[in-house]
């Protein structure tokens, strides 16, 4: 069975991490690594009574000559800590939650955009408005026609996930 | 005080910039990224999407545009494609600050009189160097 994938996202893992570590670095005077899966599922399944944490997903849906969904799912303390250094602010307590939406849903545009662009250099591809919900961690359905790939890594040792979905149009 | 349209603003000493993009933290770390170079800066417009921008540029002088791409409502290169070729808006700097910095939309937006590409995520020394050349070129 071929793969879905498009020749120039075989390596998709390393464009990820190259694109958040980018993220991090340059907006966010933070350090991202690669990561394990057992790592994000432990802290997802952590109650919240025993070091666990609320979290937020950002989805963004893109078309090009690949076409899917991406989600960037992060702890909601490491979104809040994210946000305050974006901002400038002194903590993140100083960060509104409409600013704190706006900036999980602008993380996942950024992380997305440069890893789209390192993934296919030559081409522009089109991007949805991010759509931001707090909750558990999403776990995509695959659809009749999509596979997904799970990308972990960790932003300053927190665990994050980033979970492409590819479309199952003739885009591809 | 009242102003016309395309006037000059009563802030001459410094450049009046219109930072358009749909995320209001970007916006906030665009402007603050702007003011801690050290290069005078007269008025700060915002907009939420291009046709907000078209709002504001009609109604105030700017020297310098930084525009997003990807907006809901209208998108940077669609606000680019309203004020090109107007004289009224010849003069003004285009910059545009995205996360898609492929070569189609960078040719895209070099055939709209565009100067500056900045990709995000950007350093605020990346604005320090545009609007130290924007100073120096106008």
């Amino acid at each position: 069975m071929s793969s879905p994938i498009s020749p120039v996202l075989v390596d998709c893992q390393a464009l990820v991490l190259a694109a958040v570590s980018d993220v991090a670095e340059n907006s966010l005077f933070a350090f991202a690594d690669a990561s394990e899966q057992a790592a994000f599922d432990a802290a997802a399944a952590a109650p919240l009574d025993d070091g666990g944490s609320t979290w937020v997903n950002a989805c963004i849906d893109f078309t090009g000559s690949i076409t899917g969904r991406f989600t960037l799912t992060v702890p909601e303390p490491l979104a809040r800590h994210l946000c305050a250094a974006f901002a400038g602010a002194e903590s993140a307590d100083e960060v509104s939650d409409g600013d704190f939406l706006d900036f999980v849903g602008e993380l996942a545009n950024m992380v997305c955009g440069d890893w789209l662009t390192r993934a296919s250099r030559h081409e522009a591809f089109s991007l949805t408005i991010p759509r931001v919900h707090p909750g558990p961690p999403d776990n995509n359905q695959p659809g009749a026609a999509a596979a997904s790939e799970h990308v972990y890594l960790s932003i300053d040792d927190v665990p994050i996930r980033v979970q492409i979905q590819w479309g199952g149009n003739d885009g591809r | 005080m009242t102003q016309s349209p395309g006037a000059r603003s009563d802030t001459p000493a410094g450049l009046n910039i219109l930072i358009v993009d749909d995320s209001a933290m970007m916006r906030t770390m665009i402007k603050r990224s702007a003011s801690l170079t050290g290069i005078p800066i007269g008025r700060i417009f915002e907009a939420a999407d291009g046709q907000e921008a078209l709002e504001v540029l009609k109604q105030q002088h700017v020297d310098a545009l930084f525009t997003d791409i990807n907006m809901p409502v209208m998108t940077g290169i669609e606000l680019l494609r309203q004020i090109a070729g107007h004289a009224r808006w010849e003069h003004m700097v285009r910059v545009i600050i995205s996360t898609d910095g492929s070569e189609a939309r960078r040719n895209e937006a070099g055939a709209l009189d565009v100067r500056f590409y900045v990709e995000k995520p950007f350093r605020p020394e990346v604005m320090r160097d545009v609007l130290a050349n924007l100073t120096g070129a106008r």
